[in-house]
């Protein structure tokens, strides 16, 4: 067993660096000079190189990458172009909020996917079964943007219940629970929907193979009622769903972006945004490497918990 | 001698040459009410839209401040206006154009790349394999979304580099369904019989291989047609891909936002086409998959 | 291990002939961590074909028997050892193998792979011949042909798809597809252990016929003894990858010198109320090929296993024109107590 997390461990290493370098040549693909942005235009040559040498332009590119890597690695991602703070402290803020959200749309989707799963996974064919489906299948295909809109629409515009955006009332640590989870409400319901329908997938398939297998006939034979059964076919669902939330938990947090530019929700989604319509390229660079390490790390960790969880998966 | 002639009854008592695999799937699917009338919604939506011009006297990008926001069914605006007093109804028309261009043709391209490459590295195997498989793990580490964005975002604005970025982003995917299954086709013992033969790689893979990944690799790309549609008008939504005064459903959805408030059922219109696009696509791929499953 | 020297005027009557044969595979690895091991499926296996007989090579699952094949049909290169076809060493390079491919085919086993399943039947028995340069026209007459002769009527079957028709229906679909490239060697693996009984004999029927109309030359692989009694004239008898004992079937099946061989032989379901079985007389599992014990093989599980026999791998003894045998026993001058130079 150790074995097999040293494995990926090992595995993953390369993985990260790739992936390093990817987030760097991110910038390389940047059309446009980026000192145009920190320079007037009329600045003197003089003044050209003199900001070049500082941020490290007049080197080589492999050498740039060193630097970066380097410095990344002690927890130093430059500086945002455009407020001017530390990139990793701008990062520090924002994610706190994409995790929370993350965390509490992969909750509902959990709680929903299973619950519609089982449900769908136990009748196969009857009508519940369909609704299940056509619910679980419309929240996979919708534009979760748009929906994100649509109830801010429903319940915002015209019921007036909950909030259309922003984290909370911005002097920051004076809001309750509850003051909190009414602006969290709806850009976590409209993150959970497409998790909440692939779940519901997954565990309908999951459900209806085990219900199929000898074993439950055998537990029936022996003159278990069903909701005696029902321990036994949770205990083989649930690994396999945890899984599935946990690498979208993984999607969530990294792909939150046109969710939160919806709801302006201050996470690292629309720090992101931000950062591309500024064109501030440190911020953009350390932003997404830290949400593609994230997601990596969150796989690994996935990857590993799982055959704990589920001794028929044999690594 | 009596025991060379097979006596055995024939399975089938169909005189005429039996039908092919794909006319059976076709059949098949016709069945399926509900795939269907995803695929005549979907035949209908791009008829509309390369159609549009006929379908509608207005100019997209032509509009009066007069009559900004006018509600859904005023006289000579079925659907209504946006914020600058164009024609929705035109608008949705001409913006399915380029939103349904964003859905297929990065899958389109990512079919012909991703499978060329998965094919290539299940047939062959071995070092060529571990090269192809490893790249793709990469690209794989990153979520989809981040990816799109963050290749849009650090090329700019415009229709090409999110086109770009949302073939790249489909690539690797297509390049593992491809692998597998054409790892597993090739072990089989027809494709054995195939090299006993002597034949060459190159038709081994075109008489043996590709018309048995297609099922399967098919129905996984109609999947991602869903996705790519979904991100592509993602991409306009936050301004990355289409820019305005162009008409496209994604970039649409942005641009009345403000319009919340007082026209609310138009400022959704734009997301209900994206929806039933990608709705569509889904449900057809699931009808697909059950038409294809054996018998 | 040959029967007859080489060089004596009867080597070029030899259809096909393996020279220490030899094929390891490369266990996968576990990770980046692990050493990688290997597995020995094939150990210098030497045997003859000879024109117009049918060479049997029997065994368990896992003995190696499908491994030779493929090396025989050079669908797995091999690591060590030579082939012969017709006394020729079979060379590398990509002319002499598809000029031998025209020569040497295979059948298969498991009758629904071995087809592919989007093409017709005559699609499947044309691809060979057009792959070798042949007229599409005459590749049809020629798919027509053969299903005639393999007793499908050509204008039920030709157009069908391969999941239309029967099992047996499919092997002999299989048996066309081999003969389409007029070879002179045919190699059945397991071809009619997926069928039932009655097909199985009318497959078998089929295959003597054309077999002697043809001037066929046979290797038939298989784990039914019985099956392989009645189809061959010879018989090589294999164990985890190595040849234990090989000689003509009435020798073999009637003498049997291994105790591998005379274990298998005895435990064959039989009729015959004289003949049953009284104890088992294989032991244990057959070991990983990975990790082979020195010496013979076969010493673990064998009831006369002596010392010698995990010290030393055995040599080939000749027990007579028709029968060479694998084993200290039957080597007097081994050190084995019980050794005598008749078998037991």
């Amino acid at each position: 067993m150790y074995r097999y997390i040293m494995n990926r461990v090992l595995f993953t290493i390369p993985v990260i660096f790739a992936v390093s370098v990817l987030c760097f040549s991110l910038v390389q693909l940047a059309p446009g000079d980026p000192l145009s942005l920190v320079l007037p235009a009329d600045a003197t040559q003089e003044q050209i190189d003199e900001t070049k040498a500082r941020y490290g332009l007049d080197k080589p590119v492999v050498v740039q990458y060193g630097y970066w890597l380097v410095n990344a690695l002690q927890g130093d991602l430059g500086e945002s172009i455009s407020s001017g703070r530390p990139v990793i402290t701008e990062i520090g803020t924002a994610i706190g909020y994409s995790l929370s959200l993350a965390a509490l749309a992969s909750l509902m989707a959990l709680i929903i996917g299973l619950a519609l799963g089982l449900l769908a996974g136990y009748t196969v064919g009857s009508p519940a079964d369909k609704v299940a489906s056509a619910m679980a299948i419309s929240g996979v295909s919708v534009p979760h943007y748009w929906l994100g809109i649509v109830l801010v629409v429903i319940f915002s515009v015209n019921l007036n219940w909950l909030p259309a955006m922003g984290a909370g009332s911005g002097s920051g640590g004076t809001d309750t629970l509850f003051e909190r989870l009414r602006f969290m409400i709806l850009p976590a319901v409209t993150l959970a929907a497409m998790p909440a329908g692939i779940v519901t997938r997954s565990v309908r398939a999951l459900v209806a193979d085990i219900l199929s297998r000898d074993f439950i006939t055998a537990l029936y034979a022996k003159g278990l009622r069903p909701h005696q059964v029902f321990p036994h076919v949770i205990k083989n669902v649930a690994p396999a769903a945890l899984a599935v939330i946990g690498v979208q938990m993984g999607y969530l947090m990294a792909g939150s972006i046109l969710v939160e530019t919806v709801f302006s929700w201050p996470g690292t989604g629309l720090l992101l945004n931000s950062a591309i319509l500024q064109r501030d390229i440190p911020l953009l660079q350390g932003t997404v490497l830290t949400l593609a390490l994230f997601f990596v790390v969150l796989n690994l960790l996935v990857d590993i918990v799982q055959p704990l969880l589920d001794p028929r998966i044999s690594r | 001698m009596s025991t060379l002639v097979d006596n055995s009854p024939v399975t089938t008592n169909i005189p005429m040459p039996a039908h092919g695999y794909w006319h059976r799937v076709w059949r098949k699917l016709l069945k399926d009410k509900v795939a269907i009338s995803c695929l005549s919604i979907l035949v209908i939506m791009v008829l509309m839209v390369i159609l549009a011009p006929i379908l509608t006297p207005y100019d997209p990008s032509v509009g009066s401040v007069m009559t900004r926001l006018k509600p859904v069914g005023t006289e000579g605006h079925i659907l209504g206006t946006d914020e600058l007093g164009r024609d929705m109804a035109t608008r949705l028309l001409y913006g399915g154009r380029l939103s349904l261009i964003m859905g297929f043709l990065p899958v389109a391209l990512a079919l012909l790349i991703g499978g060329a490459l998965g094919t290539i590295a299940g047939f062959v195997g071995g070092k060529v394999n571990t090269l192809i498989m490893r790249c793709t793990d990469v690209v794989f580490a990153f979520p989809s979304i981040l990816l799109a964005v963050a290749i849009a975002g650090a090329l700019g604005a415009g229709l090409a580099n999110a086109l770009l970025a949302l073939t790249i982003v489909l690539i690797p995917p297509l390049v593992r369904v491809t692998e597998s299954a054409t790892t597993q086709v090739r072990q089989l013992e027809y494709v054995e019989a195939a090299r006993a033969s002597g034949a060459n790689s190159l038709t081994i893979i075109r008489v043996h291989i590709l018309g048995n990944i297609l099922g399967p690799v098919l129905v996984y790309a109609t999947s991602l047609l869903s996705v790519s549609i979904i991100i592509g008008a993602g991409l306009s939504f936050i301004g990355l891909g289409a820019k305005p005064p162009s008409a496209e459903w994604g970039l649409m959805l942005n641009t009345l936002r403000s319009a919340i408030y007082s026209q609310p059922l138009i400022a959704a219109l734009p997301g209900v086409c994206i929806f039933a696009v990608s709705l569509s696509f889904n449900l057809l791929s699931d009808g697909l998959r059950s038409a294809m499953e054996v018998d | 291990m040959s029967l007859q020297a080489e060089g004596t005027p009867q080597a070029s009557e030899n259809a096909l002939e393996a020279i220490g044969l030899s094929k390891s595979f490369a266990v996968r690895s576990q990770g980046i961590l692990d050493k990688p091991k290997t597995v020995s499926a094939v150990s210098d296996v030497s045997f003859q074909l000879k024109q117009g007989q049918t060479l049997g090579i029997v065994g368990e699952s896992g003995c190696g028997k499908s491994t030779t094949a493929r090396l025989l049909m050079q669908l797995i290169k091999k690591d060590a050892g030579e082939i012969r076809f017709k006394g020729t060493s079979v060379q590398n390079d990509a002319a002499a193998l598809k000029a031998f491919r025209r020569q040497v085919q295979m059948v298969f086993q498991d009758s629904s792979a071995s087809l592919n399943p989007r093409l017709t039947i005559e699609q499947s028995i044309m691809f060979g011949p057009l792959v070798h340069g042949q007229t599409k026209q005459h590749a049809l007459e020629k798919a027509h042909s053969l299903l005639q002769r393999v007793g499908l009527e050509p204008a039920q079957f030709s157009r069908r798809y391969p999941h239309e028709i029967s099992g047996g229906q499919r092997q002999r679909v299989n048996i066309a597809r081999a003969l389409a490239l007029d070879p002179q060697v045919v190699i059945f693996d397991e071809a009619v252990s997926a069928l039932d009984k009655s097909v199985e004999a009318q497959v078998l029927n089929l295959l003597q016929d054309l077999k002697e109309d043809l001037g066929l030359s046979y290797i038939f692989i298989s784990h039914d003894l019985n099956v392989v009694r009645y189809i061959s004239d010879e018989v090589v008898v294999m164990y985890l990858g190595r040849i234990v004992e090989h000689g003509s079937v009435e020798r073999v099946y009637n003498h049997p010198a291994h105790p591998y061989t005379q274990a298998l032989l005895a435990s064959m379901p039989s009729i015959d109320p004289e003949s049953r079985t009284l104890q088992s007389p294989i032991t244990g599992d057959p070991p990983s090929p990975i990790d082979l014990p020195p010496g013979c093989s076969f010493a673990p599980r064998c009831r006369h296993a002596s010392v010698v026999c995990e010290r030393q791998s055995p040599p080939s003894t000749r027990l007579s024109s028709e029968h060479v045998v694998t084993c200290h026993l039957s080597n007097p001058a081994s050190g084995h107590p019980n050794a005598q130079s008749t078998p037991l």
